[in-house]
């Protein structure tokens, strides 16, 4: 990762885009303590420690920030938002960077792609195959009933996983 | 008073033995179900990196088909499903601005007005509060085990109240280790108990998660446990249904097994093997019968 910075490439405004948006409300709280960062199971690996990521956003240096890896470790196992002394929202935070990830058009991994097309076309994240479908009879389980998709779809266009699946 | 039962995607679609399980004690606890198979998806982790507010649309979603069915509370499998449902309970209430803008998406796709206020309970919640202990040791089990030494895993998104908001306690919630505890199983200290099992991460990063995965076992082996016991569908395929990959991965042998509460609960409550659906599990788990009174 470069740790020299181009100042013509800071956002000025994303701090403020970030505090603005849902996930990103509790963001202005940090005071850079790193509890977050020794809490996490995979800090150890991650380009971007969490609590790097807070300071970034601060510094509008989104452009760093949503190219890194360790955007996509997190496990979202709340420990950093369990233990944050500031209720910082550490983990909703992060999953709303990798939206604006996806926003920039910068990565969408496959199995996100994936959940969104099952998403779209089940009304389910994951799908009983046929297969499993007979394994439940045998045990004498309900079937799994099929799931009216209209309204999901009608989300889907109103939303950014119209983007993902590249149905707009 | 009927609970509307909303499994989850993986316990229907991955894990029969769970939702077998569950809706076998489910029935000997004389727990009044509404089946909710046919509500759509909770709006889980992967939606919520794509688009948070579809994300809690579609918690709104289940959470309004409920409502429109007079029910007050919903039952899960899946901390996931919990923590989604409750973080949109929750969330819709605290931004006004942000619930405004999901009633509206959900309202202008799905046609349905959520009003609020729908609880949400995961199973262990129903036998632990609801039920009781007490009660469930008095009137339900007829026998229990011995000796058989347990590493309790509750799960992140059940037992932290970040990730769900319910007051169970910081961190490490000890429900699940009252109920293994109340069958005679020793709960064990492992020292990684609270640590995430690495399964989110399965599909970004298969290394880093089998790295995870591999931590756990390997602290649930050192402390003695005979067994890990879970609560979560996602923990229990990367424990079970993934060791033998961890294990190539982390070069190391760990032939642990693997149960689900509802499992331990079933079989202490007159259930056999088949009953409870052990067999189905990948890793044996004949091995803890031995230990049964």
């Amino acid at each position: 990762m470069e740790r020299t910075t181009n100042l013509s490439k800071v956002s000025r405004t994303f701090f403020e885009e970030v505090m603005k948006s849902h996930m990103g409300r509790t963001l202005s709280c940090c005071y850079q303590c790193g509890t977050c960062s020794s809490s996490c199971p995979v800090a150890e690996e991650m380009d971007i420690k969490p609590h790097e990521m807070v300071e970034m956003i601060k510094l509008g240096l989104k452009n760093t920030l949503v190219r890194c890896k360790a955007l996509w470790q997190c496990s979202t196992c709340y420990m950093c938002t369990e233990r944050c002394p500031q209720g910082v929202k550490l983990a909703s935070l992060i999953l709303g960077m990798r939206d604006v990830a996806l926003r920039e058009g910068i990565v969408v991994p496959r199995s996100v792609e994936e959940s969104c097309k099952n998403l779209n076309d089940t009304g389910r994240l994951i799908a009983p195959s046929r297969f499993q479908m007979e394994k439940r009879l045998k045990l004498k389980l309900p079937s799994v009933p099929s799931i009216d998709t209209e309204s999901i779809k009608g989300m889907v266009n109103k939303t950014r996983v119209a983007d993902i699946l590249k149905v707009r | 008073m009927s609970y509307g039962y909303y499994p989850g995607c993986y316990a229907l679609a991955r894990m029969p033995q769970y939702d077998l399980s569950a809706r076998s004690i489910m029935r000997k606890l004389d727990v009044e179900i509404i089946d909710m198979s046919d509500a759509p998806c909770c709006g889980p982790a992967p939606i919520k990196s794509v688009d948070y507010r579809m994300a809690s649309a579609l918690s709104a979603q289940v959470l309004a088909m409920a409502e429109k069915k007079g029910l007050d509370t919903i039952v899960t499998l899946c901390p996931e499903c919990f923590s989604s449902f409750m973080k949109a309970n929750v969330g819709l209430e605290e931004d006004a601005g942000f619930g405004k803008e999901v009633k509206h998406l959900l309202s202008s796709t799905a046609g349905l007005d959520y009003q609020g206020g729908v609880k949400v309970k995961h199973l262990l919640q129903v036998i632990h509060d609801d039920i009781g202990l007490k009660k469930l040791r008095k009137d339900y089990i007829i026998r229990g085990f011995e000796g058989l030494k347990a590493a309790v895993h509750s799960g992140c998104h059940f037992s932290r109240f970040s990730a769900s908001y319910h007051p169970v306690g910081l961190e490490d919630s000890r429900m699940l280790d009252e109920l293994v505890e109340g069958l005679g199983i020793e709960s064990v200290y492992w020292q990684l108990k609270s640590w995430c099992c690495g399964a989110p991460i399965l599909a970004f990063d298969r290394d880093l998660s089998c790295k995870l995965g591999g931590k756990k076992l390997q602290s649930a082996k050192v402390s003695g446990a005979d067994c890990i016991v879970s609560l979560c569908p996602y923990c229990q395929m990367q424990f079970d249904y993934n060791q033998s990959i961890i294990e190539k991965k982390v070069d190391k042998r760990f032939t642990l097994p693997v149960v689900l509460f509802t499992q331990l609960l079933g079989l202490c409550m007159g259930f056999d093997k088949k009953e409870v659906g052990l067999g189905m599990n990948r890793v044996s788990a004949d091995a803890i019968l031995d230990f049964m009174e």
